[in-house]
């Protein structure tokens, strides 16, 4: 796969418009991309701080998010700060919940507003507080939180369950019983998460069914505490 | 979410050398250095001793211990080859500062020690430096061995930020190992770990979320491979000596500070969370007001938990 840069240079002329702080840059023969300020505001709409930042498409754009990079020295290079350490961009979602914003379809005005503000806001939450609000475990623990938080359940069964439910690629009948155990109608228990989840290719839900598996395998069944905030 | 950085400026200010000390600290360096001028104009005319201070004071990091004793490293020099072993140079510098001091100095493995009881310490390590060679330290029992002291001072001059935050740091760190005892490393040792580690953050403007960061990242280092060599020739490894006990009762230590202070950083109570701290500083550390400090009540940090509610960031 390679980027698509048209769009993107489309995407970053429309970025730019609401975003003026931020600067669209074409060079020829090079990759296009996005800097400037990000500029977090409160409620009110005034301004509380600002990150300086750069935006590539990245190897995959649109498929994955952009790569976002803070390039003001505020935050290190360093993954327990959700920066990834080989290429230095900022790691704002888990896999799995990166594919399926991306497969719904992104647009970078979306991706900005919804995905890389609240993450500069989590990053400034973490240097005013010294802690990430709702940050992810580190890797595949971070992915199957995920899946937990979409299922409503902290029980990595469960999340088999409901796993192979999307992978069947077939739905129950709408007032059958949810196969979670719930004894709640599967149209009002689990339906619309596993519909979501869904949209993730059989490969993918393969990879995740395989990481739960191991999970429980090993027994490495999180205890309630250790899985965060929710 | 209690921020408990103005009780880490109080606590710097407690285990600081005050003013008082120090004057006199630098009196008793300047007799000493004046005494064992002397000795050699009477005794040995061919050696001309020079002065430089060295270590943490010249760093800037030096602490007052719980038992209120600080030291000074004031290097001594001769530019020239001895013609004696460096335990009989040493010896020279013994039989010069003697009588200073009520307590007869120590002949240590590395340098001679003037003990001012109860208030301080002066350390005397013999070096000799000729052209084209490094410089030389006197030992105890053997040879001379390379050693530059002025090397680990301008490393650490490079590593520290101008705001003072790594210095503060490492205070704490020192504070944290005198307040341990039970075999935690060496001032050294913490200076160099701390600014090992500072390399891989960006200090925050709060101590005490610093202290945390610099900790885990000491940790992480430590994992990885447990080792803590010294940034000027000859290189040692302060660590291999360490025993496993000794080993695991640091990284224990570690562990156990770290735990702490992430449940001191999301305490709202500033009480409590100073007690936290209090754990592993000890009680030069101040206690906080029994004051609740939530955050989200003011204005702009329920602006950045609103901002950042939707934001769940993960990593490899
Ligand atoms: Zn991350
Ligand atoms: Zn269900």
């Amino acid at each position: 796969m390679s980027a698509d840069l048209s769009l993107f240079n489309r995407e970053a002329a429309l970025l730019v418009q609401e975003y003026p702080e931020l600067e669209h840059v074409m060079i020829q023969g090079e990759i296009p991309f996005v800097h400037g300020q990000l500029l977090l505001k409160d409620e009110e709409g005034d301004l509380i701080t600002e990150y300086s930042i750069r935006m590539e498409p990245g190897p995959d754009y649109p498929n994955w998010f952009p790569w976002v990079f803070e390039t003001g020295g505020r935050i290190p290079i360093n993954i327990d700060w959700h920066i990834f350490e080989n290429k230095g961009n900022c790691c704002i979602a888990s896999a799995p919940e990166e594919a399926l914003i991306c497969r719904k379809g992104i647009t970078l005005t979306s991706f900005v507003r919804f995905q890389v503000i609240p993450y500069f806001f989590n990053q400034l939450h973490r240097e005013r507080m010294g802690f990430f609000l709702n940050e992810r475990s580190h890797g595949n623990l971070g992915h199957l939180e995920f899946f937990m938080e979409e299922f409503e359940t902290k029980d990595v069964s469960i999340v088999i369950k409901l796993l192979n439910e999307a992978r069947s690629r077939k739905e129950p009948k709408s007032n059958s019983r949810c196969i979670c155990g719930s004894k709640r109608k599967y149209q009002k228990c689990h339906r619309s998460a596993v519909r979501k989840i869904a949209a993730l290719t059989n490969m993918e839900l393969d990879h995740y069914l395989k990481i739960a598996n191991d999970f429980i395998s090993d027994r490495k069944v999180p205890k309630e505490d250790s899985i965060t905030n929710f | 979410m209690a921020n408990c950085d103005h009780l880490f400026s109080k606590y710097n200010d407690e285990i600081r050398i005050g003013s008082k000390k120090n004057g006199r600290m630098m009196d008793s360096k300047n007799a000493l250095r004046k005494r064992i001028r002397k000795w050699f104009k009477d005794n040995h005319p061919e050696y001309e001793p020079k002065f430089f201070i060295q270590g943490s004071y010249k760093m800037k990091t030096g602490i007052r211990t719980k038992d209120d004793i600080c030291d000074l490293d004031d290097g001594i020099y001769f530019f020239r080859k001895p013609d004696v072993t460096g335990t009989t140079l040493q010896g020279w510098i013994w039989d010069a500062v003697n009588g200073y001091t009520d307590t007869d100095p120590e002949h240590r493995k590395k340098c001679i020690r003037s003990i001012f009881a109860g208030d301080y310490e002066i350390d005397h390590p013999v070096y000799y430096k000729i052209d084209g060679v490094p410089y030389r330290i006197a030992v105890k029992d053997a040879e001379f061995e390379n050693s530059d002291p002025k090397e680990m001072v301008d490393w650490f001059n490079k590593k520290k930020d101008k705001e003072g935050r790594l210095i503060a740091q490492v205070m704490n760190f020192k504070g944290w190992c005198d307040h341990k005892r039970n075999k935690m490393p060496s001032g050294l040792a913490m200076t160099i770990l701390a600014s090992n580690a500072k390399s891989k953050i960006v200090l925050n403007e709060r101590a005490d979320i610093t202290l945390r960061d610099i900790l885990k990242e000491i940790k992480k280092a430590l994992e990885n491979k447990f080792e803590c060599i010294v940034p000027a020739v000859p290189g040692d490894d302060l660590f291999a000596s360490y025993d496993q006990t000794r080993k695991k009762n640091f990284m224990d230590a570690l562990s156990d500070f770290i735990l702490d202070a992430d449940k001191a950083l999301q305490e709202d109570n500033e009480l409590a969370a100073s007690k936290l701290w209090r754990k592993h500083l000890g009680d030069r550390f101040p206690l906080g007001e029994d004051k609740q400090q939530n955050q989200s009540q003011s204005r702009v940090n329920s602006a950045i938990i609103t901002g950042a509610a939707t934001s769940n960031p993960w990593g490899k």
